[in-house]
């Protein structure tokens, strides 16, 4: 993968490996994320995808460093981020998560929870220009101006998503995470959310890292998406090119289990149903973390990772078969 | 073994515990202004004879390492002023026995009383046992020890006659044990009732019903024993602090409590006693609180012992 | 009563009639399921579908009076197999939970008592409904955790829930529910809390228990695409009510209350090759407390009338167990009728 002019968000061999103590003579490392490398073009939106336990929260969490990595580099518009002082691109990069019922104080109101990212980076000349800005932020998420000094309890999920969300948008970020912002969400109100990121993003050229675990969610925002697999990025594509040729074994397994709400579709569909279950990431097997479950092992497969390779352009998976 | 493992790091735990406690009381002790022989009605000379002669005069330091050295042995020594000559060793064990005695009493009455009513309360909620429930329980933890040891005195033993005023004659031990009792009673009303509600809304005991269970069984099989698992928790912690905690009741009632002792042993600066006391209060908590982590894990399969 | 083998195939096992029932909140009673009609027959997969509050889960919970404190039942018959189930004593409707009618719920990390062995709170279920013997009983369960793919059954059944994967707690809990060979399982959500591939799992587990046991399912779910998998019929809650019920196909491709073609609009295509764009139903679900006689749905209907605000519209059948409540459908077909007659 070389790198584009375009490319605003570049990750190469990121780790993340958490310590946990088995016992007091014993600590094991469970790879959260192991050695991922990925890009992200400005504008566009990659999706992340994989079962729980895959990594991909700790991932989005990592490339904003909200969680220090192990090891590996991130580049933001080809500026190295370990190891520099965080709070200028703070602005730039923000997140946006879950759980709307969590992740904002109850004690703010909603005019307070979207000022924070503009008092933090001083963002308006006086009280007046803050007030405007915050209205407008509301009116860009889609909440009326008379919601202003409510709480975040007399709001919906829904609402609640959209706070957090012009929250988010406060600073002007060029980079959103998205980490499953539409999972808690009903679906009449998920496809309201995801409307709106996708408005924000042909409006201001924000790009996104959206993460999901919903694949017709991620297929549908997505211009392209990495699956990871127990801490391991296994495929990269664009996503129609996903969605029509998936290459991994697992990649093929996900889609297949996703419900299509057509039953003359489901009815005929072949799914090739994944035995098991995803093993503990304390105790991964050894070379490809897939080949417990994968109905191709063969005696490669154990012995170390595959690497990933592009077997159409743009198109990479990681399987020792291909 | 991993639990055999698990057992000795916290035994290993516990000492470092412990090391640093005795550490820091022998320093802060020194801190305090005065000397065990202040108040001898003696010259200056004797009393500087009873000082080298217990070895005061030395650094700190010195003082600190022969203290450490005689503990290793098992030497607590002995009593400076209140009980002079005597090993501290058996007034600990004299003392204790009698705290004991006192303290498993007010124990076990807290846990008969306490649990019982918490659960009525919890199962009740919004009933009118449950608001009685929830008064005595407030009341109970919010008044001070010696309040109510003063007051049920005048009450009980001055106007009523019905009990008498020390400790030692028949019924004398009724008081004290009532004062000693109240909070944790009261304490563990509280916890089992918040217990109960808590358990009381949680799926399993839905999925209980949905199997035809009834409510003897769901109640008193599966949400009883959930709830019982935080009050596990507090009862080694609260075990520790009613058998080392009845400073109050046992200097009002003069009972000759190791609590008692504690409070003389620092106002007369009885350094060996202090230390002695110190010790072992810190290994008594740490036992109570190990053995409660151990008792924790055999009701809760789900608690690997940390 | 002699069935021939074709009756039994469309014999009616449940049968829901005008359930009415309400929350009590702060001493007002608020209406949460709203005049509940629906049969079910033997063998057959109902599925409820509806978004949070729409009474998907209260209605069905509601057979078996699993319900919170404050519910109300004000009104309505549930005939399971000819019995008035409000009518039966509790007493007499624990020996209904659990053997004849059971309930797997929607998170297996809660829903089975973290404190007592698997294989205790089989046997727990066995011994309360069967005479088997101990040994017989331990037998069953090893028996029932085979059937559900639970590996090494003789091992797993002395583990505790917490012992278990997600997955293979929620096959745990099919297996108790199984137990007894119910003639209903209450399926509440059974999938929401589980990956996408455990999921797949769990269904075709649920399609293949079916099949061989031929039990009546409730399937609730908010998944469209769950739905479309494993039920043969469909209902459509909103705000309490079922706004359009049918069999599957009907609801899937020949739908005709808004809500319903607002849902499958709302949900990203998976399979198609031309991006579609979602279509959102805007707004919110109503406050209930402050539903009154109208349309429940009238406020974020794009084909709302003056009259939707005004009254609540009747359910009107289309025929073949197809019905819709909204007053559009409702006036479409008269007219439909109104040309046969002038027809005839």
């Amino acid at each position: 993968m070389q790198t584009h002019e375009d490319t605003l968000l570049e990750v190469r061999h990121l780790k993340k490996y958490f310590d946990v103590k088995q016992s007091f003579f014993h600590h094991d490392k469970v790879r959260a994320v192991d050695d991922v490398s990925f890009s992200i073009r400005k504008g566009e939106t990659l999706g992340l995808v994989g079962e729980s336990g895959c990594g991909k929260s700790t991932l989005g969490r990592c490339v904003l460093r909200l969680l220090e990595p192990t090891g590996g580099d991130i580049f933001f518009k080809g500026q190295r981020l370990n190891e520099v002082d965080m709070h200028p691109y703070r602005q730039k990069m923000q997140i946006v998560f879950q759980d709307p019922y969590a992740s904002l104080d109850p004690r703010k109101t909603v005019s307070d929870l979207i000022g924070e990212g503009l008092d933090l980076h001083k963002l308006y000349a006086d009280r007046m220009e803050r007030q405007e800005k915050i209205l407008s932020l509301m009116k860009m998420v889609g909440l009326s101006e008379y919601f202003y000094n409510r709480y975040p309890h007399e709001f919906s999920g829904g609402q609640r998503q959209r706070i957090g969300i012009a929250r988010a948008l406060s600073v002007h970020p060029e980079f959103i995470v998205c980490d499953e912002p539409v999972s808690a969400l009903d679906v009449s109100i998920q496809a309201q959310v995801i409307n709106m990121l996708e408005k924000l993003q042909q409006d201001e050229g924000i790009t996104y890292l959206f993460i999901a675990h919903d694949l017709s969610v991620v297929r549908h925002i997505s211009n392209r998406i990495a699956v990871l697999y127990l801490g391991r990025l296994v495929e990269l594509a664009d996503s129609n090119e996903l969605y029509k040729h998936p290459q991994h074994p697992y990649t093929k397994m996900l889609l297949s289990a996703i419900p299509i709400p057509d039953p003359d579709k489901s009815a005929q569909r072949k799914r090739v149903v994944l035995e098991g279950e995803i093993p503990s990431p304390l105790n991964p097997p050894s070379g490809c973390p897939f080949w417990t479950r994968c109905p191709h092992q063969t005696k490669r497969c154990a012995e170390a990772f595959p690497t990933l390779k592009e077997v159409a352009p743009g198109h990479f998976a990681a399987c020792t078969q291909l | 073994m991993a639990m055999f493992e698990k057992i000795l790091k916290r035994v290993l735990l516990a000492a470092v515990s412990l090391f640093a406690i005795i550490t820091i009381t022998f320093f802060l002790m020194n801190i305090i202004p005065g000397d065990p022989f202040m108040s001898e009605k003696a010259t200056e000379e004797t009393r500087a004879i009873l000082i080298a002669k217990y070895g005061l005069d030395k650094p700190l330091i010195v003082q600190y390492g022969r203290y450490l050295q005689n503990l290793f042995h098992g030497d607590m020594g002995t009593s400076y002023v209140l009980q002079k000559g005597r090993a501290i060793s058996t007034i600990v064990t004299e003392s204790f026995a009698v705290s004991v005695r006192l303290g498993l009493k007010a124990l076990i009455a807290a846990i008969l009383i306490g649990v019982p009513l918490g659960c009525i309360a919890g199962l009740f909620k919004g009933k009118a046992a449950d608001g009685a429930i929830r008064v005595i329980s407030a009341i109970g933890i919010s008044i001070p020890g010696y309040v109510l040891a003063a007051v049920l005195m005048l009450v009980l033993a001055v106007n009523l006659k019905a009990l008498p005023v020390s400790y030692g004659k028949p019924g004398g031990e009724v008081m004290p044990i009532i004062v000693l009792a109240v909070y944790p009673t009261c304490y563990l009303m509280r916890l089992t009732r918040a217990s109960i509600l808590e358990v009381l809304g949680q799926d399993y005991l839905k999925t209980e019903r949905a199997r035809g269970m009834g409510e003897g069984r769901v109640i008193f099989i599966h949400a009883l024993k959930n709830s019982l698992i935080p009050i596990i928790t507090y009862l080694g912690p609260l075990t520790a602090s009613i058998l080392t905690g009845g400073f109050v009741a046992e200097s009002v009632f003069n009972v000759p409590g190791l609590g008692r002792y504690f409070v003389n042993a620092i106002s007369a600066r009885d350094y060996t006693l202090i230390m002695g006391v110190t010790v072992f209060y810190a290994a008594l908590i740490i036992t109570m609180n190990l053995i409660c982590d151990i008792l924790y894990q055999v009701v809760d399969p789900r608690i690997q012992m940390a | 009563m002699i069935n021939t083998g074709e009756t039994t195939e469309k014999e009616t096992l449940l049968e829901v009639k005008d359930l009415k029932l309400s929350f009590r909140i702060q001493k007002k009673l608020v209406p949460t399921i709203r005049d509940v009609s629906y049969t079910l027959r033997r063998g057959e997969v109902l599925g409820i579908v509806g978004e949070s509050g729409s009474g998907k889960s209260i209605s069905s919970n509601a057979i078996i009076r699993l319900l919170p404190e404050n519910a109300v039942i004000e009104g309505g018959q549930i005939l399971f197999d000819g019995q008035d189930l409000l009518k039966l004593p509790l007493r007499d409707l624990r020996k209904v939970r659990g053997r004849r009618i059971s309930e797997i719920f929607q998170d297996p990390m809660t829903s089975l008592d973290p404190l007592f062995t698997i294989g205790y709170q089989l046997n727990e279920v066995l011994k309360k409904h069967t005479s088997l013997s101990r040994e017989e009983r331990e037998k069953r369960s090893i028996e029932l955790l085979r059937m559900v793919g639970i590996n090494q059954p003789e091992r797993r059944i002395d583990q505790y829930p917490h012992e278990f994967s997600g997955g293979m707690r929620q096959r745990a809990m099919i297996a108790t529910a199984l137990a007894c060979d119910p003639e209903l399982l209450i399926a509440d959500e059974p999938t929401t809390a589980l990956d996408v591939t455990i999921q797949a799992q769990i269904i075709d587990l649920l399609k293949e228990l079916k099949e061989k046991f031929h039990t009546s399912i409730i399937f609730i779910t908010h998944d469209l695409g769950v739905m479309a998998d494993i039920c043969d019929r469909v209902l459509v809650m909103y705000a309490g009510e079922i706004v359009e019920s049918g069999d599957k196909r009907q609801i899937f491709n020949n739908h005709r209350h808004p809500y319903t073609e607002g849902l499958l609009r709302s949900i990203p295509d998976v399979d198609g090759d031309e991006k579609k764009p979602l279509v959102p139903i805007e707004g919110n679900p109503p406050e209930m407390s402050l539903l009154g006689d109208e349309c429940a749905f009238a406020r974020r209907c794009p084909y709302a009338m003056n009259l939707c605000a005004r009254k609540r519209p009747p359910e009107a059948s289309l025929g073949d167990g197809h019905t819709v409540r909204c007053w559009k459908v409702f006036h479409e077909e008269q007219a439909k009728e109104g040309m046969r007659d002038a027809d005839t």
